[in-house]
């Protein structure tokens, strides 16, 4: 990660931040009375890195550029995609800016990745903060069979 | 209700996988995946838990860089390791294997959504596991970091096999 931890201030509260949903990430729950797939709480893990955050997309950019969203965020790995608006991400005490791909020797480009961040060093989002994510997300491309949560 | 078998076992074992050539530490995600020789083993005879998901550990180890989308790296073999023998010790005959999610970062979470509980066990490393647990009865929820201690999350995964309701019942809940 080039960039250091920020809030960017051109991101809107009103931007829609996505976040890819890979098939590594959905589980069954059996709780309920019936058995379901949904998405894991962990696709609203931080990295452990204490300065890491979360991995999003912003979708503004890719607008901006003429890039279909669901298009791009997408593929057989990661069939599925939600979204949060900035609002709902710094409503939990976090912030969200630009961290574009580039160069990497082995990921491909990617301008319009940004990042999800805590506002002080840690291993974890606090539990109110990846519940927030979880109650916040809805679905930008949505997985048939598979509930939010 | 809902016979159990804790797997005694007095410690954890260390690796006893095939030799690794260039086996590396823990905080190198990337797996060497031209020799797949890399293979999760645990020690003593297996329970029905760690035969389920043996290939899945294998599946986890050798995921592609980016595998989420982003920057995703493959579980590390010595926190898949860690987890298998974790496993092991956690093994109860009459409940499901624990369903295993991979995280970004090379470490990797043991899942189980049952019984109106929601466990979610963080493998950050060896001897480095934070546990939470949320009961849906109750609607209360419990976080512990463990190092080596491990019983109060076998009795969270023994109580997965509780009869809740009918204790709910005779509670009078």
């Amino acid at each position: 990660m080039a960039v250091q931890p920020y809030d960017e201030a051109e991101i809107g509260d009103e931007d829609k931040i996505i976040r890819r949903v890979p098939v590594h990430h959905l589980v069954w729950d059996e709780n309920g009375g019936q058995r379901r797939r949904r998405i894991s709480s962990a696709l609203y893990a931080k990295s452990t890195e204490p300065q890491q955050g979360m991995s999003v997309e912003v979708e503004a950019l890719m607008l901006k550029d003429s890039v279909d969203p669901a298009g791009y965020v997408t593929s057989d790995e990661f069939p599925g995609a939600v979204a949060f608006s900035a609002a709902e991400i710094r409503v939990l005490d976090l912030m969200v800016g630009y961290d574009p791909i580039k160069d990497d020797p082995v990921l491909p480009d990617n301008p319009y990745h940004g990042e999800v961040w805590r506002k002080t060093e840690a291993r974890r989002f606090t539990g109110a903060q990846t519940n927030g994510l979880r109650d916040a997300a809805k679905w930008y491309v949505q997985i048939e069979g598979v509930e939010l949560k | 209700m809902g016979e159990s078998r804790m797997n005694a076992q007095p410690d954890f074992t260390t690796a006893f996988q095939d030799e690794i050539p260039n086996y590396r530490a823990i905080t190198d995600g990337v797996s060497s995946l031209s020799a797949r020789g890399t293979r999760i083993r645990v020690a003593h005879p297996r329970s029905a838990w760690v035969n389920e998901l043996e290939k899945q550990f294998d599946v986890l180890t050798s995921l592609r860089r980016g595998w989420d989308g982003y920057a995703g790296v493959p579980v590390s073999f010595t926190c898949a390791q860690f987890a298998a023998n974790l496993v092991e010790r956690l093994y109860v005959r009459s409940l499901p294997a624990p369903q295993l999610v991979p995280m970004p970062n090379g470490t990797m979470r043991l899942e189980w959504h049952m019984n109106e509980f929601d466990i979610e066990v963080d493998v950050l490393g060896p001897y480095d596991v934070v546990a939470y647990r949320a009961d849906l009865l109750n609607d209360s929820e419990d976080e512990i970091e463990i190092q080596t201690d491990f019983a109060e999350l076998a009795e969270w995964v023994a109580a997965l096999a509780a009869d809740r309701v009918q204790l709910q019942e005779v509670a009078g809940g």
